[in-house]
């Protein structure tokens, strides 16, 4: 595979959206699509200025933000190559804690509390909602980080109908965790879950959440929690960042 | 068009939507593409503006198209599939023999194999591959595309022995009784090129799997390697864990 790279960065002189941001936002896209593989050699940030007839302090300012958030990497020689899956995602162990998953990188594990709420839902592709007399469900989301960059959201749903206590949950226990609370009034240890991962795109809120460009594919996983006793206990939607990847080996 | 047939028992606008949902299972319209208007379909079909609002009323009952209000009428159905990610090396016997898809031969031809190519199935430079890339669909509408690369080392006169096996697990152990042991999948999430445009008929903008499988035999030897484009909407991955 070959780009031409000069055909691919369409600068607009007129735009009021700086040079090196456009040089960004184009290469990020490109870099970020199946055209381009892992270890390939990119056109290096002189030739490309010479070529669009830029000055090269403006494409040197885009390269340096695309290496920065791991797109590129130089060599010993410092010829730019594209890296195309910075961060794997290892669904199997750190998905279920990922706050040890997140320490496992070397990284300070933090997370926001974005909602606590009580909802009332009319329709789920994920929850068997007429399996539920009570339609109300507590929603938790949850923005996890590393060094206090955005790493992944997730997004919980626990059937009032089954743990009435959560109606009394005030907002101080925001902070806390619900496996806990679940163990000692339920009794409930969280054995098994059911994933089912979708590619999708970001789109406006999530993608402001989490501070990465429209329109980047990243996966979605769907999330079934499993008790002691195989019953569902959670519902939860879960988003990874785009440049995800993940491995999952098979033995015959 | 000759669609509409005056003899038949079936009014127009059943025959009309019969066919609409025929060309949007086969994806000649795929999900989300707009739909002629009323008015176009009037001038197409010689249906009155009655006909033409019945027939989309039909479609929209059957769950295969909706309406945006002043916007038109889009196609909302797409078949999907689930897959466990254990045995994701069996996605081609389930397109081939579960949903009767064919297998169509885009590209074969034998390449001296590189850096990235060369990593993966541990061969030197300079040594040489065949280099396949096929498609499964049914119709018109094809759902996997495929860039396979099986060292010519291994596989000796592939060229005469390719189109007896439908699938590549089968090649692999039946044609050439190689004892397959594992496989090493990776799962990217990745945006639509032009050649997953065309072949894939997916819009841009669109999300697409990709993934990249080593086949392993049990001297734990890399024997092939296959990247696999699957549409987003189409394909869904399973897997069910124990917490430790």
């Amino acid at each position: 595979m070959s780009i031409e790279y000069k055909n691919e960065v369409m600068i607009d002189r007129r735009s009021k959206k700086p040079i090196h941001e456009q040089i960004y936002s184009q290469l990020e896209s490109l870099l970020s699509s199946a055209r381009v593989i892992n270890n390939e050699a990119i056109i290096k940030a002189d030739s490309l200025a010479k070529k669009l007839n830029i000055p090269l302090a403006e494409v040197q300012k885009a390269y340096d933000l695309l290496e920065k958030n791991k797109f590129i990497k130089y060599d010993e020689f410092s010829k730019p190559y594209v890296i195309k899956y910075a961060r794997i995602l290892d669904f199997f162990t750190k998905l279920i804690f990922i706050e040890d998953g997140i320490k496992s990188l070397g990284k300070e594990p933090s997370f926001d509390n974005m909602e606590l709420e009580i909802v009332e839902l009319e329709e789920s592709n994920l929850i068997p909602l007429n399996e539920y007399n009570d339609k109300r469900f507590l929603r938790q989301s949850r923005l996890f980080r590393a060094d206090g960059e955005p790493y992944f959201y997730l997004e919980e749903f626990y059937p009032i109908e089954r743990f009435p206590k959560m109606l009394e949950l005030k907002s101080d226990f925001k902070d806390k965790i619900y496996w806990a609370i679940l163990q000692k009034y339920y009794d409930i240890e969280f054995v098994r879950n059911k994933r089912k991962i979708n590619v999708h795109l970001f789109d406006g809120e999530l993608s402001k959440i989490m501070n990465v460009k429209k329109g980047l594919p990243g996966f979605k996983i769907d999330l079934v929690y499993y008790d002691q006793n195989n019953k569902v206990f959670c519902y939860a939607y879960a988003y990874s960042l785009p440049h995800f990847y993940f491995e999952y080996d098979v033995k015959l | 068009m000759q669609i509409l047939n005056k003899q038949s028992k079936n009014p127009y606008y059943l025959q009309l939507s019969q066919a609409f949902e025929k060309m949007i299972k086969t994806g000649y319209f795929s999900h989300g593409e707009k739909l002629p208007t009323l008015t176009e379909m009037r001038e197409i079909f010689n249906v009155s503006l009655k006909v033409a609002a019945q027939t989309y009323d039909d479609l929209n009952r059957k769950g295969m198209i909706f309406s945006k209000r002043g916007k038109g009428f889009f196609v909302s159905y797409h078949e999907s599939i689930s897959i466990d990610l254990n045995y994701f090396y069996q996605i081609e016997a389930e397109l081939v023999h579960e949903m009767n898809m064919e297998r169509h031969i885009l590209l074969f031809e034998k390449v001296e194999v590189d850096g990235y190519v060369a990593e993966q199935l541990e061969l030197g430079e300079g040594d040489y591959c065949y280099h396949i890339k096929q498609a499964f669909g049914k119709e018109l509408k094809n759902v996997l595309l495929e860039d396979i690369y099986l060292p010519i080392s291994h596989f000796p006169k592939l060229n005469k022995n390719y189109e007896k096996y439908p699938t590549l697990p089968s090649l692999i152990m039946s044609g050439y009784r190689y004892n397959l042991d594992s496989f090493s999948n990776k799962y990217f999430s990745s945006h639509v090129s032009i050649e997953h445009e065309i072949i894939l008929k997916l819009q841009m903008n669109e999300s697409l799997w990709r993934v990249e499988s080593v086949f392993y035999t049990k001297d734990h030897k890399p024997i092939a390697l296959v990247n696999h484009y699957l549409s987003g909407e189409y394909v869904t991955m399973e897997v069910m864990l124990d917490v430790d």
